[in-house]
C-alpha cells in the first residue's frame, strides 16, 4: 500500500506524467465531443482509418526529414477530406472509402519508408502510444486544439446535431451540411493526430467509440449523451494512466481496457433499469 | 388569394432520362393541395426541388413566402438508439431562422411547448424519440415542421408508415393546420381515400402535369 501511495505521489510530481495526463485529458475532451457525432453518423471507423493514414504520414515524414506531427496534421486533414469526397462524388461510401484511403495512404508510407532507410525509431511506439513520446509541442497543440474543438462545438452545437439527426432536414432549414462535414473531419484529423501520442495507432479509435457507445447505454437526449461521454472518456484517462503506472503495463492499453470496463459496467445498469421497470 | 408558390416549365434529369417535365402550376395561400401519381411518377423529385435540395433543374420555382416546413418520408428517428428528446427534435425546426450559434433560448422552449401542446404530446416532450411509436413520433416530427410556424407545409408520404387509426388522426391534424392557422399545406400521398375529405386541390403529376385543379373535379377514375 505504501509502496503503491509512493509511486502514485512520484508520478504526480513528474513532469513528463502531468505533460502526458494533461495532452491525454485534452485529447479525451475532443475525441468524447467529436465521437458523439462520428458514432451517431455511422462515421466512427473514421477514427480507425485516420489513425492508419496517419501511421502512413509518419513514415513519409521520417524519410523526407520533415517534422512528424505537422505533416501528419497536414496530410490527415488532407485524407480525411478525400474521404470525404469520395462519398459525396462517387459511388464508394462510408467504410468502403475510409477503407481505400487507409490502406493506400499506409502502403505508400511503407512503400517510401523501405526504398530509403525503413523506420528509425520503435514502431510498438506509434502502434500502441508511449507517453514519454509527448513532446512539449503536443501539450501545446493540445491545448490550442481543445480550445479549437470546444468553442467550435459550442458554436456549432444545433446545426451538428441537425445533421448527425437528419442530414437532409438540416439542408431543407439552410446549413452548409458539406461545410459542417469538412469541420468534423478536420477537427477529427487534429484530434486523431494528437490523440496516438496518447494510445497509439491501433488504439485511437477507442477513444472515439467507447465514450459515446458507453453513455448512450443511459443517456436519454443528445446534449446528455455528450456530458456523459465526456466524463467517461476523462475518467478512462485518469484511471488509466494512473493504473498503467502502478501496475507497470502500458498505458494506452490500460486506457481502453477501463473504457471497455465502463461500457460493461453501464450496460449492466440499463439492464438492471429494464428489468426492473 | 395571394400566391405563395409558383413553379414554371420545371423539367429535372437525371443520366439524361427526364423525370419531371415541363411541370406549371402555382399554389396560394391556404390551399391544401394532394399531390399523387404512379410510383416514380416523379413526386419526391417534384418537392425536393422545391425544398432546395436539388441544384440542377431547368425551369423557374419562386417562392413568395420564406418559411418552409417539411415533413419527410423517411426519418431517421426510428433508430431507437438515436439520443434525442422530442423537445430536443422539435428544437431543431426553429434554427432555419437563426444566426450562430443558434441557441435554442428560453422563449424558444415555451415556442417547443406550445406546439408539442397543439398537437396533444406535450406529455412526452422529455422521452426519447426512438422509444415512441410509429404514430407518435410522425407527430413529434410534424411539430419539428411546424414549430416556426412555416407559411407552407411540404409533406412526403407521412402516413404509409402508420396504421388507419393514425392515418385518420393524422388527417384530421392536417385539416386543423389547414382551416385554422391557414398553414398553406403541399402532401404527397398514395392513400386515395384519404383524398374524400382532405384537401381542396390535386395535382396529379406521371412525369407531367396530367390535372391540376379543384379536388371536387377530379374524379379517379379517368385518370388513374
Amino acid at each position: 500500500m505504501h509502496e503503491t501511495i509512493h509511486i502514485f505521489l512520484e508520478a504526480i510530481t513528474s513532469n513528463f506524467i502531468l505533460k502526458a495526463l494533461l495532452v491525454g485529458i485534452l485529447v479525451a475532451i475532443c475525441s468524447s465531443f467529436l465521437g458523439t457525432f462520428l458514432v451517431l453518423k455511422k462515421y466512427a471507423l473514421i477514427g480507425d482509418g485516420l489513425a492508419h493514414v496517419s501511421f502512413g504520414t509518419i513514415a513519409i515524414a521520417l524519410v523526407f526529414g520533415w517534422l512528424p506531427l505537422v505533416t501528419s496534421i497536414i496530410l490527415v486533414s488532407i485524407a480525411s477530406i478525400m474521404i470525404l469526397i469520395l462519398n459525396e462524388k462517387t459511388d464508394i461510401h462510408g467504410d468502403a472509402a475510409i477503407g481505400l484511403v487507409a490502406s493506400f495512404s499506409v502502403a505508400l508510407g511503407y512503400l517510401i519508408a523501405s526504398y530509403t532507410h525503413g523506420f528509425s525509431v520503435s514502431l510498438s511506439d506509434y502502434l500502441f502510444g508511449n507517453i514519454l513520446l509527448i513532446s512539449n509541442l503536443d501539450m501545446y497543440l493540445s491545448i490550442l486544439l481543445s480550445i479549437v474543438v470546444t468553442i467550435t462545438v459550442l458554436i456549432l452545437y444545433n446545426s451538428f446535431f441537425a445533421l448527425t439527426y437528419d442530414e437532409e432536414f438540416a439542408k431543407v432549414i439552410g446549413l452548409n451540411t458539406k461545410q459542417l462535414n469538412y469541420t468534423i473531419s478536420i477537427l477529427t484529423s487534429l484530434t486523431i493526430v494528437l490523440g496516438i501520442r496518447v494510445v497509439g495507432t491501433l488504439l485511437i479509435s477507442s477513444l472515439i467509440i467507447f465514450p459515446t457507445v458507453t453513455a448512450l447505454q443511459i443517456s436519454k437526449g443528445f446534449k446528455s449523451t455528450i456530458k456523459i461521454a465526456l466524463v467517461v472518456s476523462v475518467l478512462s484517462i485518469i484511471t488509466g494512466l494512473f493504473l498503467s503506472i502502478i501496475i507497470d503495463s502500458p498505458t494506452g492499453a490500460t486506457i481502453v481496457v477501463i473504457n471497455g470496463l465502463l461500457f460493461i459496467l453501464f450496460y449492466l445498469k440499463k439492464k438492471l433499469r429494464w428489468r426492473k421497470s | 388569394m395571394s400566391e405563395i408558390l409558383t413553379i414554371e416549365n420545371l423539367t429535372i434529369s437525371f443520366n439524361q432520362f427526364d423525370i419531371i417535365k415541363n411541370i406549371s402550376f402555382s399554389v396560394f395561400k391556404g390551399d391544401y393541395v394532394n399531390i399523387i401519381g404512379p410510383n416514380g411518377a416523379g413526386k419526391t423529385t417534384l418537392i425536393k426541388a422545391i425544398l432546395g435540395l436539388i441544384p440542377e433543374y431547368r425551369g423557374n420555382i419562386k417562392y413568395h413566402e420564406d418559411r418552409i416546413g417539411y415533413l419527410p418520408q423517411k426519418t431517421y428517428s426510428t433508430e431507437k438508439i438515436f439520443p434525442a428528446t422530442v423537445k430536443e427534435i422539435v428544437s431543431l425546426g426553429l434554427l432555419a431562422t437563426k444566426k450562430h450559434p443558434k441557441i435554442i433560448t428560453v422563449s424558444d422552449q415555451k415556442q417547443i411547448m406550445n406546439t408539442l401542446n397543439k398537437l396533444h404530446i406535450a406529455n412526452l416532450a422529455n422521452r426519447r424519440i426512438g422509444l415512441l411509436s410509429g404514430g407518435q413520433q410522425q407527430r413529434v416530427l410534424l411539430a419539428r415542421a411546424i414549430v416556426n410556424t412555416p407559411s407552407m407545409l411540404i409533406l412526403d408520404e407521412p402516413t404509409s408508415a402508420l396504421d388507419p387509426k393514425f392515418k385518420k388522426e393524422f388527417y384530421k391534424l392536417l385539416k386543423k393546420l389547414n382551416q385554422e392557422y391557414q398553414m398553406t399545406i403541399l402532401h404527397i400521398t398514395h392513400d386515395i381515400s384519404g383524398l374524400e375529405d382532405s384537401g381542396n386541390k390535386v395535382l396529379y403529376i406521371n412525369q407531367e402535369v396530367v390535372y391540376y385543379g379543384k379536388r371536387e373535379n377530379f374524379t379517379i377514375s379517368n385518370h388513374l
